[in-house]
């Protein structure tokens, strides 16, 4: 029978090009470490949404600036199960709902940048990944600043609805 | 998995059938689907994502995108959904307020 790991004796790092056509396998791998370190079959999908929403978002920021590297994913076991998803967008400094605010901003940016020259009432709403995040997990960090954003999200392995 | 659809007219409806996950890279395909669809006249569409196993924002933008293209129209856009994990992110995005989220394609022609 299969038991959660303890501690935190794993601990997977993973750094994956700013592809969209990614972000699926970094989910995939973030459900299957949640499953290893003992999170409640009801939450997988709560972990699987956030870290695909942060990756997905991070990735985007990167297209968005022209960066050409890579989008870091930090997944981490122990008492609580975290991910962190690292971009190297510099942003002025700022946590928490300033952050989150500055990430809606610069999204809204990039993303009013990638629509082709289409009237105003033909653009698809930006949805507010930030937002959608703090309703999945635990517990939601950002925080921005000159080196990039982090996003780091936790569940506790104990969580009861 | 990726995403595939299937489209067939239900009375005065068109049902856009969606299996397989709906995030930032398979989203637009949905995007171009529906945009074709409004643009071809078809104005009362019902999605059906009974068979949709991840959706994201990207994915709930998309729909959104495809209300306010039939609504420009006098049109309808219903959502045929049961899956809890789904409904979910409705709820927490606020969308259950903006969509008519019906559980059977029946359903959603009524409704719609």
């Amino acid at each position: 029978m299969r038991s959660p790991r303890s501690a935190s004796d794993t601990s997977v790092a993973l750094a994956i090009p700013a592809d969209p056509g990614l972000v699926r396998f970094v989910r995939l791998v973030a459900v299957s470490l949640a499953r290893v370190h003992g999170i409640a079959d009801e939450h997988l999908d709560d972990v699987r949404l956030a870290t695909s929403e942060a990756c997905a978002r991070a990735v985007a920021a990167h297209r968005g600036a022209g960066i050409g590297a890579r989008v870091q994913v930090e997944i981490t076991g122990g008492k609580a199960l975290t991910v962190s998803v690292r971009d190297l967008v510099p942003l002025p400094v700022a946590t928490g709902l300033a952050a989150a605010e500055l990430l809606r901003e610069e999204a809204l940016r990039q993303h009013g940048r990638d629509l082709p020259s289409a009237p105003g009432d033909d653009v698809d709403p930006m949805p507010e990944a930030v937002g959608l995040l703090a309703g999945l997990a635990d517990d939601v960090t950002v925080e921005t600043g000159p080196d990039g954003t982090s996003v780091r999200m936790s569940w506790s392995r104990l969580r009861r609805r | 998995m990726d995403l595939s659809l299937e489209t067939r007219p239900e009375g005065e409806h068109t049902v856009v059938a969606v299996t397989g996950e709906i995030d930032v890279y398979t989203a637009p395909k949905l995007r171009e689907a529906l945009i074709e669809l409004v643009n071809d006249g078809h104005h009362h569409l019902v999605v059906d994502v009974e068979g949709v196993d991840f959706l994201d924002s990207t994915g709930l933008g998309v729909l959104v995108g495809g209300l306010k293209r039939v609504r420009a129209h006098d049109g309808s856009l219903v959502v045929v959904c049961t899956q809890e994990r789904l409904l979910k992110i409705f709820r927490i995005t606020g969308l259950t307020k903006v969509f008519s989220i019906q559980d059977s394609v029946g359903a959603a022609v009524t409704a719609g």
